[in-house]
């Protein structure tokens, strides 16, 4: 589009990429040696992109399309903090965050004195980095757009605002911190990880949450790359955190392999990778990320293989020997965890990279998910997570390392317990799932319940101590959180083996449809619709100049508009034409074909032969006919057809047909014995030497020439010369048609069905007033489509459950199917009672059209968009929608193809919101038919929830105390002169 | 040092006694969802019960808590529920005070059983487990000719309704007899209680203690703490059914949190970390307030034996009932006065000192680990 840049100049884009200007500077610089004049360009650097940021939002907020990012993903009539949401929807606005947080969260090297031309080098390169990915992926680019797309119809809600926030927060804090480790200020690096693992950890939660709340199947853990991605590195920092005692050599390469997947996490969303999350990035903005990911894992791999041979050595292995034989149970708790979480972090970072490295060399690459993923992920992870359990139990309970014994041999007979209770049918936790994952529930609720109390135990003793002591030592405070951050891990897991077969199995639902005024009753819940109406969205969309040419919608609703207007028109005319010039003909011939198969019982044909054929794979050689009485064939209980064939011309469209008459009978008589000639391979000519006259009622034939086949049962007469008289007008048969009638009567005979719903609709006069060709122009570029369509339709309902009121409202976002990502959003509302969830997902009323299946909400969005547009622009509307809805058919179809089925679409869109139109609410599916809703009910997710924020929470109040901490101790050193 | 290690031990246990209650609600939790997802499938009570069956084809499964079979076959039952099957109706009931009558009218005496009534009549009925695919036979018991299979089998698999059974039983018999059976029954309920093994070790190794510290308990004490032991049992009975009555998951979180107490103290106490005896020496109430929270202990070890024995308290009211309870209590507190005179008559000394009363100790406990354990598996149905 003309006027679109890259790297564009306004007033949001000057301090970010003067910001990497100066970070890119401060590279060459301090590895050249100017350390001083090398910081100052990074510290300067970085002040400009966290300055930059609240601007670049501020373009935001006030919708300036200037900012190419602002109109792709903001719209007249978006809300205020949707607009804020929207500023880092994006892959390339979401990369900008990411590096004005790491900018911020570096702000601390600015009161370290570093002379080392790494610890400037260094972090400079990654916020140049980043920065310049955020710039390829079109963050700071500038177009000419009079109005904005809006925003992914999926992240129109809340959550837009604490996930990503959140997401990016922790990532950036355990990235900051992994450079913190490596530069040496291990004060700074332990409370930066802990921070951001506590506040991803509320990330994690308020994603799973989103997920609940948005998509309606009522699980929160889909197994998705872009979960996965998030997990691996919360797993990362963790397993970091764990390399202590024993282990404590390998935290190097752990806390590498965090920063690692940080990138890796990016890189992920970024890529094909997910289908859910993709922002399909250009590839190199992509792959630096990848890069990134993969250099930090380079040197982990290298950290760890050093931390090895340190271990293999022999004194290394004196050590380990030594220690071992002192070990106590606390001990080897914690090196049961540290392998457990380390593994678990392995498995996970592993089947991501593999998958993310295939995709970036082109290489299509599946991870598992859902089903699938549930069936690779979870039996290979529940060993592990059971082991974690046991040692953290072990090591976290009151009196823990001396009585680890009994506590260890109560969690196995609990277990065992619990297990056998379901080997033997007496309890089912989950009843509609199979046996081994009601197996599976029944280990973890045997030993997260027991390590639940164990722990608990600890805690009380805890607090018992304090009240004896009257007084808190950092170390007291330290065991309190640890302990506490355990114990609310091991309740997380409790909750999810109560509520994770629910969430997940859809088997669980009840699904009920119901028409205004009706009910439905489901777990001592009444649910009544009681009213549902329809209401446009106020706001607009500019799909003209957001949406690109060369992309799939926009190039399937062109083609799909020009295949109709190329056909419809002509043929509406030429069939106009034959009405009006040829009208006998036309009545004659379509007299004709309606009475194909008409029964006419046995017919008989005499005749002198003067050519007899065999005709044999194309081959014929002439028979002796050798009679003297001349040739009889009697058809048996013959039938009249008639058949019309196309005559397709040298450029594949239709010229015109032919119309074949003949006769199909069941058996054949003959006194050539002709049917002992006959055989499927074997066809018979025949060319009578006087014309003979069947006379069939109101029609009769001259039949001069024929030709008989046979498929083995049934016998074909074709009349291959003579005419055919109606009511005294005669015919040469076959019979030649123009184009209109060819195409007359195969569309009265329902051969054509989407042009017969064309016609009969208003379609075709729409489309033959020349409205198709304004629309369509020259090329895809050309489409004439709205710059001001309206949003999208809500369908507003008013539900009573027992008693309650609630408004839920499914929406559908016009922009969303324009880009090809759908724009239906259902609603889902959960009512708690106690800690179950009951779980109510609300869905579009569907509408089936001749050529597929749809919903109301596009086809009443279209019906009340109609007059606020021009004819052009309704068109081209609707060749959008169409496209956008059968993307799923068109993808990978060749043109023609892809084509017929937008063409299709239109027709189906096109007749159905006319009826809506004509009909009103009233007579909308709604009412007729019924809107579907779906009931679960999801015992315990709550305690996910609970167990996910006091988690989050727990994480970040202990990183902030090793940060106060480290600040303390730092500005008590400070009287100390400063080591170079 | 000892005083601090007696002192910690006790919140190890507690938190133990709370992970075993936590896993019992976690059980009932999940039980009591199966009973949502049935939604109408179940009968709630008996004027349910006789509207359900007064007209037209309907099959009933008759159910009870406590039943391995009846959890096995129930998910079929409550399919073929939701599914219906042909013109007929599908439903179960569950054995509970308000479903009680339609189980004696109709000569139900063990679960599960399957009746197949036509406009009110019975037409059919099955005891237990069926034979073959279980689906399958429960379709053919549903729609196939009921009469047929009224043919004589052996019932598999059937758990007896033990309570209902004594029912019966009482009201088959003559009227002058019933309070002797009652009084008889109930005092064999206590006596049994009070001396089952994992809970009598508790009385050994309190009474051991009571020895060491020498003390000897006044006539007043001996005569009260046989009744404040009879007290605890009853109190917990009584809490226990009408906690049961509200919130039917107590039930399985105490039975589990019980469980789980024994096995973990008796564990804890053979690996030389002491528990109950600070139990007992920072009681303040000595004797009597240890009796009391003996007849508690008592009660939830041998739950089938006090259910049953309350059962017929709560059955007889003012009639035979009030017997019954003194002979429950007695029962009881017979075991406990026995301990004391003992103790009184300085005659465990002599067991204390031999080499035999570490043994017995130990015996004890891992009586009390066994005891835990079975209490357990016993109560989920497993044994």
């Amino acid at each position: 589009m003309a006027g679109e840049s890259l790297v564009g100049i306004h007033y949001a884009t000057i301090l970010p990429l003067a910001g990497l200007g100066l970070l890119a500077l401060a590279i060459p610089l301090s590895l050249a040696g100017w350390t001083a004049r090398a910081r100052q360009a990074m510290l300067a650097g970085m002040a400009l992109v966290i300055l930059g940021w609240p601007i670049y939002v501020y373009a935001y907020i006030s919708l300036d399309y200037r900012l190419e990012e602002v109109a792709k993903t903001t719209n007249e009539g978006l809300p205020l903090y949707l607009r804020i949401g929207a500023s880092w929807s994006s892959g390339g606005s979401s990369l900008y965050l990411f590096s004005a947080l790491l900018s911020l969260f570096f702000i601390p090297l600015v009161r370290r004195n570093k002379e080392s031309k790494l610890s400037i080098a260094v972090p400079s390169a990654i916020l140049a980095l980043v920065l310049v990915s955020a710039l390829l992926q079109d963050a700071f680019a500038t177009g000419n757009h009079l109005g904005g797309l809006g925003i992914n119809p999926i992240l129109k809600n809340f959550w837009i605002i604490p996930h990503p926030l959140t997401t990016f927060a922790g990532y950036t804090l355990i990235l900051a911190g992994s450079i913190y480790f490596f530069l040496k200020e291990q004060n700074l690096a332990k409370g930066f990880i802990v921070t951001g693992w506590g506040v991803l950890t509320l990330g994690l939660i308020l994603g799973g949450l989103w997920s609940y709340d948005t998509f309606g199947w009522g699980g929160y853990w889909a197994w998705d790359p872009v979960e996965t991605s998030q997990l691996s590195v919360w797993l990362a920092a963790a397993a970091a955190i764990h390399m202590m005692g024993p282990l404590a050599r390998f935290k190097p390469a752990f806390v590498s392999v965090a920063a690692s997947s940080v990138f890796l996490a990016l890189y992920v969303t970024r890529s094909g990778v997910s289908p859910l999350h993709s922002f399909a990035a250009q590839d190199v903005a992509a792959v630096m990320l990848l890069a990134m990911s993969v250099l930090f894992l380079a040197i982990g791999i290298g950290l760890a293989a050093s931390a090895v041979e340190e271990s293999l050595n022999l004194r290394g292995l004196a050590n380990a020997v030594r220690s071992l034989r002192r070990a106590n149970a606390s001990l080897a708790s914690i090196i049961v965890a540290g392998v457990a979480v380390s593994l678990t972090s392995f498995i996970i970072y592993a089947s991501l990279f593999t998958a993310s490295v295939l995709t970036a060399m082109g290489v299509e690459a599946r991870l598992p998910t859902f089903a699938e993923g549930a069936r690779f992920y979870n039996p290979l992870l529940t060993p592990i997570a059971v082991a974690g359990v046991v040692a953290s139990t072990i090591y976290y309970s009151h009196l823990g390392s001396r009585a680890w014994k009994p506590i260890l041999l109560t969690m196995a007979m609990v277990t065992t317990l619990s297990v056998m209770a379901v080997v033997k049918g007496v309890w089912r936790p989950s009843p509609l799932s199979d046996l081994s994952t009601n197996i599976l529930i029944a280990v973890l609720l045997g030993v997260s319940t027991v390590g639940l109390g164990a722990i608990f135990s600890g805690v009380i003793a805890d607090f018992a101590t304090i009240f004896r002591r009257r007084r808190i030592g950092p170390s007291t405070i330290r065991i309190v959180f640890t302990r506490l951050i355990h114990f609310t891990m091991i309740f997380i897991l409790f909750g999810v083996a109560i509520s994770g077969s629910y969430a997940f199995n859809n088997l669980y639902g009840e699904k009920f449809v119901l028409k205004p005024g009706e009910s439905a009753e489901f777990a001592g819940l009444t649910i009544k619709l009681v009213e549902a109406d329809y209401e446009l969205y106020s706001g607009y969309v500019d799909l003209k100049s957001n949406l690109s040419p060369s992309s799939a919608t926009v190039t399937g609703a062109w083609l799909g508009l020009r295949l109709l207007n190329n056909t419809v028109p002509s043929i509406v005319s030429d069939i106009r034409l034959s009405a009006g010039n040829e009208a006998q003909k036309l009545e004659d011939v379509w007299s004709l074909a309606e009475r194909d198969n008409t029964p006419v019982g046995d017919v008989e044909i005499r005749g002198e032969p003067i050519l007899v054929q065999a005709v044999e794979q194309g081959t014929s050689r002439t028979l002796d006919a050798g009679l003297e009485e001349g040739l009889l064939i009697r058809l048996l209980d013959a039938r009249l057809t008639v058949s019309t064939i196309p005559r397709i011309g040298q450029d594949g469209t239709v010229r015109g047909g032919t119309m074949n008459i003949g006769l199909l009978a069941s058996g054949i008589e003959s006194n050539m014995a002709l049917e002992d000639l006959l055989s499927p391979d074997t066809s018979l000519r025949i060319v009578l030497g006087n014309p003979y006259v069947l006379d069939l009622g109101l029609i009769s034939l001259r039949v001069s020439e024929f030709q008989l086949f046979t498929d083995g049962d049934r016998y074909l007469l074709g009349v291959s010369g003579g005419e055919v008289s109606i009511d005294g007008r005669e015919y040469g048969v076959p019979i030649p048609l123009s184009r209109g009638e060819y195409y007359y009567i195969a569309i009265q005979r329902g051969d054509l069905p989407l042009l017969k719903n064309v016609l009969d609709s208003g379609f075709a006069d729409l489309l033959s007033s020349g409205l198709g060709s304004r629309t369509l122009g020259e090329s895809p570029a050309d489409l004439r489509l709205p710059y001001r369509a309206p949003e999208g339709i809500a369908l507003n309902l008013k539900l009573e459950i027992n008693g309650e009121v609630y408004t839920p409202r499914v929406r559908f976002d016009a922009n969303g199917e324009a880009i090809g990502i759908h724009g239906l959003v259902i609603d889902v509302m959960s009512i708690r009672r106690g800690l179950t969830d009951i779980y109510i997902t609300i869905r579009a009323p569907p509408a089936t059209g001749n050529f597929g299946e749809y919903h109301e909400l596009i086809v009443a969005y279209l019906a009340e968009s109609k007059d606020k547009l021009s004819p052009e622009e309704y068109l081209g509307l609707l060749a959008i929608m169409s496209s956008g809805i059968k993307i799923g058919s068109i993808q990978g179809l060749p043109p023609a193809q892809a084509a017929s089925v937008v063409a299709q679409g239109m027709v189906d869109l096109y007749i159905m919101s006319e009826e809506y139109a004509e009909k009103g609410e009233l007579g909308s599916r709604v009412w007729e038919e019924g809107i579907p809703i779906e009931v679960k009910i999801i015992p315990g997710v709550v305690i996910v929830w609970v167990g996910g924020i006091l988690l989050g929470v727990l994480g970040v109040l202990m990183g902030l105390m090793y940060l106060a901490y480290s600040l303390k101790s730092n500005r008590e050193s400070r009287g100390q002169t400063l080591s170079l | 040092m000892r005083a601090a290690a007696q002192g910690s031990a006790a919140f190890l246990l507690l938190g133990l006694a709370l992970a075993g209650g936590l896993f019992g609600y976690a059980f009932s939790y999940t039980n009591i969802l199966q009973g949502e997802y049935g939604g109408l499938c179940y009968l709630p009570d008996d004027n349910a019960f006789n509207g359900f069956i007064s007209e037209g084809r309907a099959a009933v499964m008759f159910s009870s808590e406590n039943c391995p079979t009846c959890k096995e076959l129930e998910p079929y039952w409550l399919k073929l529920c939701k599914e219906g099957v042909g013109d007929a109706k599908v439903a179960i009931i569950k054995l509970s005070p308000d479903t009680l009558d339609s189980f004696v009218s109709n000569g139900v005496e063990g679960t599960p059983t399957f009746i197949l009534y036509v406009d009110g009549e019975e037409r059919g009925r099955w005891v237990g487990k069926f034979n073959g695919d279980q689906m399958e036979a429960m379709r053919n018991f549903i729609q196939g000719d009921a009469e047929s299979l009224q043919a004589a089998q052996e019932p598999r698999e059937v758990t007896q309704i033990t309570s209902l059974s004594e029912e019966e039983k009482h009201k088959s018999l003559l009227g002058i007899e019933l309070p002797i059976i009652a009084v008889l029954a109930s005092f064999a309920s206590g006596m049994l209680a009070a001396l089952s093994p994992c809970v009598f070790p508790v009385l050994v190794s309190y009474v051991s203690s009571l020895v060491s510290s020498g003390r000897k308990f006044g006539r007043a004490s001996i005569i009260i703490s046989p009744f404040t032991a009879a007290l605890g049992a009853l109190a917990m009975g009584g809490l226990f059914l009408a906690l049961g009555a509200y919130f039917p998951w107590i039930g399985s979180a105490f039975l589990a949190a019980a469980g789980v107490l024994l096995f973990g103290a008796g564990l804890l106490e053979l690996s030389g970390i002491p528990t109950h005896i600070s139990m007992a020496l920072r009681m303040k109430g000595g004797l009597p307030t240890f009796s009391f929270l003996y007849g508690l202990l008592a009660v939830q070890c041998s739950l089938p034996l006090v259910t049953g024995a309350l059962f017929i308290i709560a059955s007889g009211g003012l009639g035979y009932g009030v017997y019954a309870l003194i002979a429950f209590a007695t029962g009881i507190a017979l075991p406990v006065l026995a301990a004391i005179l003992a103790s009184n008559f300085n005659m465990s000394e002599k067991i204390l000192t031999s080499r035999l009363s570490a043994l017995v100790l130990k015996i004890g406990y891992a009586m009390m680990v066994a005891g835990g354990a079975f209490m357990l598996f016993y109560g989920f149905g497993l044994v």
